[in-house]
């Protein structure tokens, strides 16, 4: 064995190792992490979350901060009303409608006023919301997981935002055009029960 | 004639002053206060930045040793929802409306701590962390000011949503204390 391989071996080793976590309120399942994994595993809350910050790119102000910060208030009451047991049908299928149809808007440059968009991403809102709400008692931190599903989802926002200011580029309203509309076929996928998907 | 035991009380303090240190970088809450409280204040110079950030320090500290007295499972969300809607709507504060959210973020950083025997070490550890962790931030929002304008929508748009995701987590976990409350 090289030197070298002597050397790295340990650090290969730490790779492979479970990890030891002594503080049960970050580790147990339904902590941080978890809660900060959420949103970035879930491909109908990741693109809605990013879909909603290139939108607001593409509104332009006050609508480029009016809809993300509408999005996590909405939610907020969303989760309230799960938490206080209300029933509401088709909530995935809503949440795939909210992907086709942010999809849609992106692509289509649809320059909706204020009301027409914050009706739009209010309701949205309220269904990701509701079905993060049914969620949280189950998890084992509550505090912990919605603090990591909070930052997951606000950094999407803003990378989503980051992403709608490559408008300003040559080009760059085709190439939104385009991810809008892998966006929305993506969302047409989930609302038809992810064909193919095993 | 020195004491002989001064070694290992010394140890023993550092070994608080390590654990007030980590109970804080542990607790996603202290985290979410200190940074609310950061993108929240007006960027004006490194020095107030360094001001700032010893007086966001001294204030955890002094909240995070009285953290078990006080009702602090619905105040640090009650907090987070106030100064988290403040960021929201765009304000970006200075003198003395800077000393109160200074002092609300840093006293909800102290108590968000979860220190249980609330010793001055651990209190101090806390708070070091907590201090340094703003005085980082304020000196990279001081730098951000620089930014090319295509940047600067993004930063200034990303404060706003900072806050309103802070916001939200406040509103949602008061929620949650409610309903434990009434449970």
């Amino acid at each position: 064995m090289s030197a070298s391989v002597r050397r790295l071996a340990p650090a290969l080793l730490l790779l492979v190792a479970p990890p030891v976590l002594a503080h049960t309120e970050t580790a147990l399942a339904g902590g941080f992490a978890s809660g900060f994994l959420h949103p970035l595993a879930g491909g109908d809350h990741l693109l809605a979350m990013v879909a909603v910050g290139i939108w607001g790119a593409v509104l332009g102000a006050p609508l480029v901060w009016l809809l993300p910060v509408t999005f996590p208030l909405l939610m907020v009451m969303g989760a309230m009303a799960a938490l206080a047991g209300l029933g509401l049908p088709a909530v995935e299928p809503g949440i795939a409608l909210s992907v086709v149809v942010l999809g849609c808007a992106i692509a289509a440059f649809w320059r909706a006023g204020p009301p027409a968009a914050l009706l739009v991403v209010a309701g949205f809102g309220f269904l990701h919301g509701y079905a993060h709400g049914a969620e949280l008692p189950a998890a084992a931190a509550p505090a912990a997981y919605a603090c990591g599903f909070v930052l997951a989802s606000g950094m999407l926002h803003v990378a989503g935002i980051a992403l709608g200011t490559v408008r300003a580029v040559p080009r760059g309203a085709a190439v939104l055009r385009v991810v809008g509309g892998a966006i929305a076929v993506a969302g047409a996928w989930m609302l038809l029960g992810r064909p193919g998907w095993a | 004639m020195a004491d002989a035991s001064m070694p290992g009380r010394l140890s023993s303090d550092f070994q608080f002053v390590l654990d007030g240190a980590i109970f804080v970088l542990q607790s996603p809450l202290a985290l979410a206060a200190a940074l609310v409280t950061c993108v929240l204040l007006a960027s004006v110079t490194a020095r107030t930045a360094v001001v700032r950030a010893l007086a966001f320090a001294l204030i955890a500290s002094v909240g995070g040793s009285m953290a078990p007295s006080l009702p602090a499972q619905a105040a640090v969300p009650a907090a987070l929802l106030v100064l988290g809607l403040t960021t929201a709507c765009g304000l970006q504060l200075n003198g003395p409306f800077a000393g109160l959210a200074i002092a609300l973020g840093g006293l909800a950083a102290g108590w968000a701590g979860g220190m249980q025997t609330a010793a001055w070490q651990e209190a101090m550890g806390g708070g070091v962390v907590l201090g340094g962790l703003v005085c980082g931030l304020l000196l990279g929002l001081l730098g951000l000011r620089a930014t090319p304008a295509r940047f600067a929508l993004v930063v200034s748009v990303g404060r706003r949503v900072i806050g309103a995701w802070i916001g939200a987590l406040g509103a949602l976990l008061l929620a949650l204390v409610m309903r434990a409350g009434a449970g």
